[in-house]
């Protein structure tokens, strides 16, 4: 194979990637996580109606969500229905690793560790890449009676091994009162 | 040189070009010098006067930071003063302004981790309140948006994204009068190439105007009627 032929295949698939790497960060706005109700989680608690559910949140998902893996961070999804008859609030969630808490960094950090790249192409993948983060991620939030709700989780890679635990508050919205979960994970 | 080396030559050039371009700096929004910030404090419209639904006292807590990601880059250094408290100081006036509630206080009291009547009581007796509304901002941020992928000039939209969730607590009884989330965004589109502060500071001051008022509608439509 000639010199030429060669460098001609290597600018080929170095265009062909580019593109591939634009077409899934566009394709990430088109995507969600995988609907699954609390209870149709290999891992979940249920109380007074409530389900929380939690499972690993793979490479393959990692990419179809947000247009790239990450490699400084191991994910979850959460996912909490309510089937009570009252409103609730997702007020708050804590990750406890190796070492105790988990600091949840900032999710600018998931943003540089993705690294969509620079130039045209890569303004515009950062720009996917940040709505889809605020958007697909777990936050405070109601839950009304029937709504499920889900969002992902990025923890720090130092922080955690393979095992993990989440523990999580929910308030209810008409009269003060909490229900708190826990429950033991496990990632890749 | 032949016709099909020449061909050869202009593909890989171009194909260079692109490469580089591809990999560029991003062009980032940096905090400007401290000389160059500007302030997100307003006042809000005094003129707008709405109908009083609680002849009762007011007591707004500081906003709670719950924020996944800071204003822009991981950074909140954009402006005189901190987002989260310029947020706080506009939710105090933009209440108070309202004329909704009969008299609207600043607290300086942190939200409680567990919201109950144990823990919310002692901070409306010491401020003399009936009621007190507790604020988690979720999101405050900037969002430049790129229009189209290819395309370079004037095709980035500035948006500021607001939400939070708010609750209107009666700490005696222990009943949630009003929550409600609030999720807001204000935008322009960047002609210049450049991103000045005076851009990203009105759209913030913006954002939060309208999901103020967002706010007071929800609370006058939806929020608990209560006994005089």
């Amino acid at each position: 194979m000639s010199l030429r032929l060669i460098a001609l295949l290597t600018l080929l698939a170095g265009g062909i990637t580019q593109s591939a790497l634009a077409d899934d960060y566009a394709a990430a706005k088109t995507q969600d996580i995988k609907f699954r109700e609390g209870s149709f989680y290999p891992t979940w608690q249920e109380e007074r109606g409530v389900e929380v559910g939690v499972d690993n949140f793979g490479k393959r998902e990692q990419r179809r969500l947000f247009g790239k893996k990450v490699d400084k961070f191991k994910t979850i999804d959460v996912a909490i229905t309510n089937n009570s008859p009252v409103r609730i609030l997702l007020s708050e969630f804590e990750v406890f690793g190796k070492k105790g808490k988990v600091e949840l960094a900032d999710l600018n950090a998931v943003v540089k560790d993705i690294d969509p790249g620079g130039g045209e192409k890569g303004n515009y993948r950062m720009s996917i890449l940040r709505n889809e983060l605020a958007k697909k991620t777990l936050k405070a939030r109601p839950i009304n009676p029937g709504e499920t709700i889900q969002g992902v989780v990025f923890i720090p890679k130092k922080q955690i091994d393979k095992n993990g635990r989440i523990t999580i508050a929910v308030q209810n919205l008409r009269q003060l009162a909490y229900l708190e979960f826990d429950l033991s994970f496990e990632v890749d | 040189m032949n016709k099909a080396s020449r061909l050869f030559g202009a593909t890989v050039l171009l194909a260079l070009v692109a490469s580089f371009s591809a990999s560029a700096d991003l062009k980032k929004i940096k905090p400007p010098k401290d000389k160059h910030k500007l302030s997100l404090s307003y006042r809000p419209a005094a003129n707008a006067a709405l109908p009083r639904k609680y002849d009762a006292s007011l007591g707004v807590l500081p906003v709670a930071d719950l924020r996944g990601m800071k204003f822009y880059g991981g950074e909140d250094e954009y402006f005189e003063e901190s987002p989260v408290d310029a947020f706080s100081t506009a939710l105090y006036s933009e209440l108070k302004f309202s004329q909704i509630f009969r008299q609207v206080r600043r607290v300086n009291s942190a939200v409680p981790d567990r919201l109950s009547p144990a823990s919310l009581e002692p901070i409306a007796q010491s401020n003399s309140v009936d009621l007190l509304l507790v604020v988690y901002l979720t999101e405050f941020g900037l969002r430049r948006e790129k229009m189209e992928e290819g395309k370079k000039g004037v095709d980035y939209q500035i948006n500021v994204h607001v939400s939070f969730f708010g609750q209107l607590l009666h700490p005696a009884s222990g009943t949630v009068v009003w929550a409600e989330e609030i999720t807001r965004d204000f935008g322009s589109l960047n002609t210049s190439g450049k991103i000045e502060p005076l851009e990203y500071t009105n759209n913030a001051i913006e954002a939060m105007k309208v999901s103020f008022d967002d706010m007071k509608a929800m609370i006058l439509a939806t929020g608990m009627e209560m006994g005089r």
